[in-house]
Formats: structure tokens, sequence, C-alpha cells
């Protein structure tokens, strides 16, 4: 196995009822990668991206993270080892404060010598939260919120980040501005990221590799520019032949 | 890992007065001063205790419902069980309070636990229906089998006279200083823990269960630990009051009722705040002096029940958070 | 025939029979939670309320509780309407500790209520039927409960018919399948809540003045028969038309044999064991649709 894998999807399939929502799926993020997770709705995305994160059990197969098989370990353990999540809509502690919400993961993860409050200090610096390290959830905008999951999401020793449409809802502006903070974080911090978005082009300038599912399955896998002009791509995404990114 | 304190004031020199250290302080003073000022053996003492005991029992119910967000409707059962269990081993094997309260106590944390594994894989509606279950269940037995526990009648507990071996008095002094003891530092706990790392964990437990768990809150052992101490603090609260009263039922015990009474303190002055149960409690128990009062007068039954209705739905429907809770919450 | 067997078909029996009431008041707790997720805690409060009905058209003109059925129904119909637009409407889709506490409240004020008016003591009627027994053989029936039984097997019909056949009946299906399905469809939830919250207490005064027939009534009835509308609920599906009526007559049963083979005062016992198993090991209990969460 490679030393600089952190995450390996091994052969997954998720069935509901009679539903086969994915199909032997396999995938592997390296080290420093930005990969980009795309596919047309119901295409299993989400369901892999908890399948990951261990919110659901794969019906077969293995998730390797960081080199150890998690397949049966619960998310906040996954969490703990250093892999970490947003939520396709965004879940904070509404009835606690900004700095409290990305603080409590600090706690956790910490080992005893860690100075998780200068962490957290300087995780809300980095996002620009410190001005609203007292406010409550409730009363920030969109992309304030979103930006206090992803400073929850890197605290504490986060290796992978799994990033679930951190863009949508959001003004152009915005959308640019959180894409600059995510992608530092992986050049300066070396944080491995993994997307799952629909705003195609994004991904195309943001994402090293592109993994592309339909139907529960991976039928492209490769860097964004051969991705998009694959044949598979584009039907899948437009039922016709014109480019899939135009 | 208790100081793990994230005041607002962090790094921000305030001048104000800290109102959140002297309010408290000025009450707990002015109770110790009650009894000199009302005499030993008055009647308002007696109704003190009450009080407090029905703040205790809130505060003990607010630790996992308030704080955790577990909305148990079977706190019954470990009253019931501390009080109980206290009692028999009084009555029974002549074993002093002392010792029974905290076997009481330990009997009740087993339970809890077994409660907590049975239960918590079930969220929301579907965990308040089975802890709901469990406590009715528990009546019936109660109520069956009179060998143990007196059936419908209840249990009276032995009285020797004043002994301190034995926990009991004539008069109600030991009483209010005993539960003054008890609310004061159920209250302080309540507020260290609002500050630690595991208060932490019960309240992102509490708003969000995916996220917590996706910042790394071991779900399960959080919502666990906090049903254990919460019952932990009923029994022991339940041991007081059997020694206080001297008599346990089952309705008392595991009814429906009690599940609720429990619960009105919180709700009334504030889920998940240290100060809520407190002012909770005391609005609760001068209601149900006045309607008693009224219901002794006007010959009427029921109308402390009818007033405790009435409060719960003004203040689920106008106040959501409580007196002292942010109204912002659930509303 | 020994006399075991004797009493194993005699609480097979009689549990079918009472159990079609029991059926009846839970498909009214069922709707409520299948259309607007609300546990109503007030359920068994509103088959009390509907009791007391009967007993009052009873003492003030002698009728026979069954003939109260549209009286008491319509007023039912009329309170449970209120009810919803004054207090439940503002708790659909809310977190679930408002909702039961909000309920609980409830059922406190109109037991209250009840025993200002009506007293503490029990209180029955004079039917026909009540004092009189059907036997066959070694077994025997009271006609009151064969009588409560036929009258929750029509409504029991009735109802499914009107939820299959009329357009108000569809869309309260819809709704209870699917909100956020049926908001696209265009079906007008708080209406649709409406109804569904009005027929759940109509159902429930039904189930009221059948019931009076035999067994008395007093303001602690209302917390005795919330319970069994919860675990039927439960055991049939929580929000299953059909399995909250299959679980009546599973609750009922349970009762019968237990007091028969063990003991009449724990016959609800097994009754919260068999709660906690569904909740724990089969949440969406017989016939309760599973959703992907």
């Amino acid at each position: 196995m490679a030393q600089d894998e952190v995450l390996r999807v091994e052969g997954v399939s998720k069935v509901f009822g009679g539903l086969k929502a994915l199909s032997n799926v396999s995938m592997s993020v390296k080290r420093g990668e930005v990969v980009g997770l795309i596919g047309p709705n119901g295409a299993g995305k989400s369901t892999l991206f908890e399948v990951i994160s261990g919110n659901m059990r794969a019906t077969a197969g293995r998730i390797v993270l960081f080199g150890d098989d998690v397949s049966t370990v619960s998310p906040d353990r996954r969490r703990r080892a250093g892999m970490s999540r947003t939520f396709q809509k965004v879940r904070l502690f509404e009835s606690l404060t900004t700095q409290e919400n990305i603080a409590i993961a600090a706690m956790q993860c910490a080992r005893s010598n860690d100075d998780w409050r200068g962490e957290v200090q300087s995780v809300m610096e980095r996002l620009k939260l410190t001005r609203l390290a007292q406010s409550y959830p409730a009363e920030l905008t969109l992309a304030d919120r979103k930006k206090i999951e992803i400073g929850r999401a890197i605290v504490g020793r986060c290796r992978l980040l799994l990033l679930d449409e951190a863009l949508s809802g959001l003004t152009m502006d915005e959308a640019d501005e959180l894409v600059g903070v995510v992608l530092s974080l992986n050049t300066e911090l070396g944080v491995t990221i993994v997307v799952v978005e629909h705003v195609l082009p994004v991904l195309v300038s943001m994402a090293q590799r592109l993994v592309v599912l339909n139907f529960g399955e991976v039928i492209a896998d490769g860097a964004p520019r051969e991705v998009a002009s694959n044949e598979k791509v584009m039907t899948a995404y437009l039922g016709s032949k014109r480019g899939a990114f135009s | 890992m208790s100081d793990t304190a994230m005041s607002p004031a962090n790094g921000v020199a305030t001048s104000r007065i800290n109102w959140r250290l002297i309010v408290p302080v000025a009450v707990i003073a002015l109770m110790v001063l009650l009894p000199f000022v009302v005499g030993t053996q008055s009647y308002l003492l007696g109704i003190a205790v009450r009080a407090m005991l029905f703040i205790a029992l809130g505060q003990a119910w607010n630790v996992v419902a308030g704080i955790g967000g577990q909305l148990s409707l079977g706190h019954g059962v470990f009253f019931g069980v501390g009080a109980y269990g206290t009692a028999i081993l009084f009555n029974s094997l002549g074993l002093t309070p002392w010792v029974g309260g905290v076997l009481g106590a330990v009997a009740s944390i087993a339970v809890a636990g077994l409660m907590g594994a049975a239960t918590f894989r079930l969220r929301g509606v579907y965990f308040a229906l089975a802890t709901v279950a469990i406590s009715l269940c528990l009546e019936k037995l109660a109520r069956h089998f009179i060998g143990i526990t007196g059936g419908d009648a209840g249990l009276a507990v032995r009285f020797i006279g004043d002994s301190l071996s034995a926990a009991q008095s004539r008069s109600p002094l030991p009483f209010f200083f005993a539960s003054l003891v008890m609310v004061v530092a159920y209250y302080v706990l309540t507020r260290r823990l609002l500050r630690s790392n595991f208060g932490y964990q019960l309240q992102a437990v509490r708003d969000d269960e995916e996220a917590a768990a996706a910042s790394g809150v071991p779900v399960f052992r959080t919502k666990m630990w906090g049903l254990i101490l919460s019952a932990g603090m009923t029994a022991l609260t339940g041991a007081l009051y059997v020694q206080f009263y001297l008599a346990i039922d089952p309705g008392a015990a595991f009814g429906l009722g009690q599940a609720i009474q429990i619960q009105l303190p919180s709700l009334i002055g504030g889920l998940g705040t240290a100060g809520g149960p407190v002012i909770g409690g005391a609005i609760m128990i001068l209601v149900s002096e006045v309607t008693n009062w009224l219901s002794a007068r006007t010959a009427i039954h029921g109308l402390d029940i009818l007033a405790y209705g009435a409060i719960l739905l003004i203040v689920v429907m106008f106040v959501p958070g409580g007196l002292l809770g942010r109204t912002r919450r659930g509303a | 025939m020994s006399s075991t067997v004797v009493s194993l078909i005699q609480a097979l029996a009689s549990g079918l029979l009472v159990g079609g009431v029991y059926g009846l008041f839970s498909i009214g707790f069922s709707l409520a939670f299948g259309v607007m997720r609300i546990v109503n805690f007030a359920h068994g409060e509103l088959v009390m309320l509907g009791m007391y009905a009967a007993y009052s058209v009873y003492l003030l003109t002698g009728a026979d509780p069954l003939l109260a059925i549209p009286i008491v129904g319509i007023f039912l119909t009329v309170v449970g309407a209120g009810l919803y637009l004054v207090v439940y409407e503002r708790f659909v889709g809310k977190a679930t500790l408002q909702q039961l506490l909000v309920a609980i409240a409830i059922s406190m004020v109109i037991q209250i209520i009840l025993q200002m008016i009506y007293g503490p003591e029990t209180r029955g009627v004079q039917s026909v039927l009540g004092s009189q027994y059907l036997i066959y053989g070694p077994f025997f029936f009271s006609y009151g409960q064969i009588a409560a039984f036929i009258v929750a097997v029509i409504c029991v019909g009735v109802l499914e018919l009107l939820l299959q056949k009329t357009r108000w009946g569809k869309l309260i299906r819809a709704v209870a399948d699917d909100p956020e399905a049926a908001e696209i469809v265009g079906a007008n939830s708080r209406a649709i809540n409406t109804v569904a919250f009005a027929v759940s207490c109509c159902l429930a005064g039904i189930a009221g003045c059948v019931l009076i027939i035999y067994y008395p009534v007093n303001p602690g009835t209302g917390m005795a028969l919330m319970p069994i509308a919860l675990i039927a609920t439960v055991i049939g599906g929580l929000g299953s038309i059909k399995g909250a009526f299959l679980g009546g007559i599973i609750c009922a049963i349970v009762q019968q044999l237990t007091s028969t083979f063990w003991s009449p005062a724990l016959q609800d016992v097994p009754l919260y064991v068999l709660l906690l198993v569904f909740l724990a090991f089969f949440p969406f209990g017989l016939l309760g649709r599973k959703t992907a969460h």
C-alpha cells in the first residue's frame, strides 16, 4: 500500500431495500490532492459521502483511511483520526457561539499537549471569523455559517477534509472567497480535500482530479479536462454530446 | 477536564458588576438566614424543603434533558428506585439511609445504563416514548408486588424519632439545610458542567447529533454518561425525599404525573441553564401553595394540576426557552 | 375441552372484541402522527371526553350511548379542529420536546376540567346492551362488547373507504406518505392537517361512545387509555392506519391473556415490554413504511 494514500474506497456497494445506490465503487485519494466528486442527481455522491464519513455502513467493500480499515469505525472516531466533513445543508450547534462551535471539535481531537485554544483563535483568524466569535449561528449569513462549519472541520489535526456542496447557495463573490480559503488550506496546511459539487466549472478550476459517478458506479476518473471531454460523462450529464461544462 | 471555560468575556476587560456571581450568592445567603427569620419550626420551612426537593429533581433532569437534549419522560424510575431503595433497605435490614441512599443511587445508575443501552439508538420522540413505557411499567409492578413495595398504599419508613444515623428528625430544620446543600451543589455542578468538555459534548449532541459525531464527539457515550449523572442525582434526591416525607407510593415514584412535574422547573425557568430549574421550581411551589389554599377554600380539587397544565401550555407556546433561556432557540 | 383451552379461547375472543375499540381510537392517534408527526399525548383524554359526552347525553335524554354517536362524533370533530388551529398547528414540524409537552399540558387541562365538572367518582351508563350476555357453550360475551366491536369495524371500514376513494382521503394519505411531495402537488397542508386532526378526534369520540357501554369512566381513564393507543400504534407502525387497528387488537388480546393466566393487575406489563421491544428492534412496526432515514 502506498504510503501517501490517505483514503481508499474498495469495491463499496450500498443497497437500500432493493435499490442499489452504490455499485462496486473504488477510488483512491493521495496526500495533498484536491479531488472533485461529481455526478448527476441520484448518482450516489451523497451515499458515498455518508459511507466514507461513517454515517452509513457499506453493504459490501472496505473504507481504508490513513492505511487503516475503518469500515466499522464510528464517525466520531474517524473524525478524531483526522478525517472531517461538512454537510450539504450547513449543520451547526445553534445554541452555541461561533467560537464554541469550533472549539468543541478542537477539544475532542486535541492530544494532551496541544494548544487547542490557540488553534481555535488562529483558525478563526484564517477564516475571518474573529469578530463573529461571540455571535450565534442564527444571526449570521450563509457564507459565514459555511465558514464556521469549515473551521469546525479543520481544527484538531484534520488531514482529510470532505466538503459536501460547500458552494451551493452562495453569491459569486462569496463562492470565490470560499474557494480561495479552501485552496489555501490545501496549499498552506497540506490538507487533502475531496469536494462534492454541482457547480462544475468551479470544480474544473479547483480540483486536480475528478471522479464521476453515475447510477452508483464510477464512470470516469482523471484530470478535469480529460474527464470533461469524456463521452460517457457528457451523456450522463446532459443526455447529449454537447460539452458538459459549457 | 472541568476548566475549559470559553467565557464570552474572554480577553475582554469588563468593569460591569458580575451579576452571575452576586445573585446566586445573595440568594444562598438569604436562604441560610431563613430559619432564623421565620423560626426553626415554621411551616414555611416545610414549604422551603418541598420547593428545594422539587428544584433538585428539576436540576437533575436538566442535565440530560436540558443540556443533553434527551427528553426523558422516565425520570420517575430513578427517583422511585432511590426513594424505594432507601426505604426498603432501612425498613427490612435497618441499613442507615446514608448508605441506603448511595446504594439507591448506584442501583439507579445501573438501571440508567440498561435504559440507555435499550433506548439511545432511538431519537427524539421514540426515546421519550420508550422512557415513559419503562416508567409506567414499573408503576404497575410496584402496585402489584405488595410484599416489597406496599402496593397502592405505598411504603412508610419506620419512624424511630430524632436520629442522625437514621437521618430522621421531627423538625424540618435538618432537611432544610440538607436540601439547601443539595440544591447549591447541583447548581454549582451544572454551572461547571456547562463550561466543561463533557457539557459541551452534551450540548453538541442536543443541537445536532450528526454534526456532533462529525466533530469527534462520541455521541452514544455522551448520552449514556449524561443519563447516568442525571439518574444518580435524581436518586439521591429521591432518598432525601423519602427521609423527609417518610413515605413513598407508586404514583409519586413512577407515575406520569411525577415524570411531568420533574420537567416543569427547567421548562419554566429555562432548559439547559443552571439557574432555570431554581427559578422555575420556586415559581411552581408558589403556584402550588396558592392553588392549594384556593382548593381548600373552594373545595375544588385539582386546581394545582390545572395551573401546572396552563403554565406549561403558556410557557411552551409563548416562552419556549423558559424565563432564562434564549428564546431564539426552538422559537 | 379442558378448562385451560376454554380460558384461552375465551381470552382470545374477548381480546378480539375489546381490541376492535382499541383499534378504533388508536387509528386516530396514528392518523395524527402519520399526517402531522404529532404524538398526541392528549388522545386518551379525548376518548375520555367522548365517554363523558356520551354519558351526559345519556343523563339528559336517557338515550343509549350508541345513539349518541353522531352528536358526540360531531362534538369531538369540532373540538379537534379547534384544538388543532389554536394550539397544535404552531408545533407541527417543530422540535419534539415542545410538541410533546403541549400535548401533555392539554391532557392535564382536559382531565382536570372534566374532574371539576363530573367529580372524581367512576360513572357508567345503564345500556340495554351492557348488562346482557351472549352465552355459547362455556363461552360468554357481553352484548355491549359485541356491539362496540361491530361499530368499530364499520367505522374503520368507512374510514378506509374515505381514505381510498375521496379526494380529501387521497390528499391525507399523500401528506402522510410524503409531506414534501404533497406540498409540491399543491395539497394545502393547513386544511388537510385540520381535517386529519378533526377526524382523529372524531374517532376518539366514537370510541368513547362505544366504550362507555361497558367501561365506566373516571378522570383517570384517559391516562389509562393513552398508553394503549401509543402501544397499538407503535406495534402497528407509527402512522399506519391498518397497523394501528391490528395493534389495538393485539394489545387487547395480550391484556386478556395476561389477566386470565397471570394477574388482571399486571395486564398492562407485557404491553410495555412489547412497546420497548418494538421501539428497539422494529421501530417501523408491523405495517409501518420504512423511510430512508
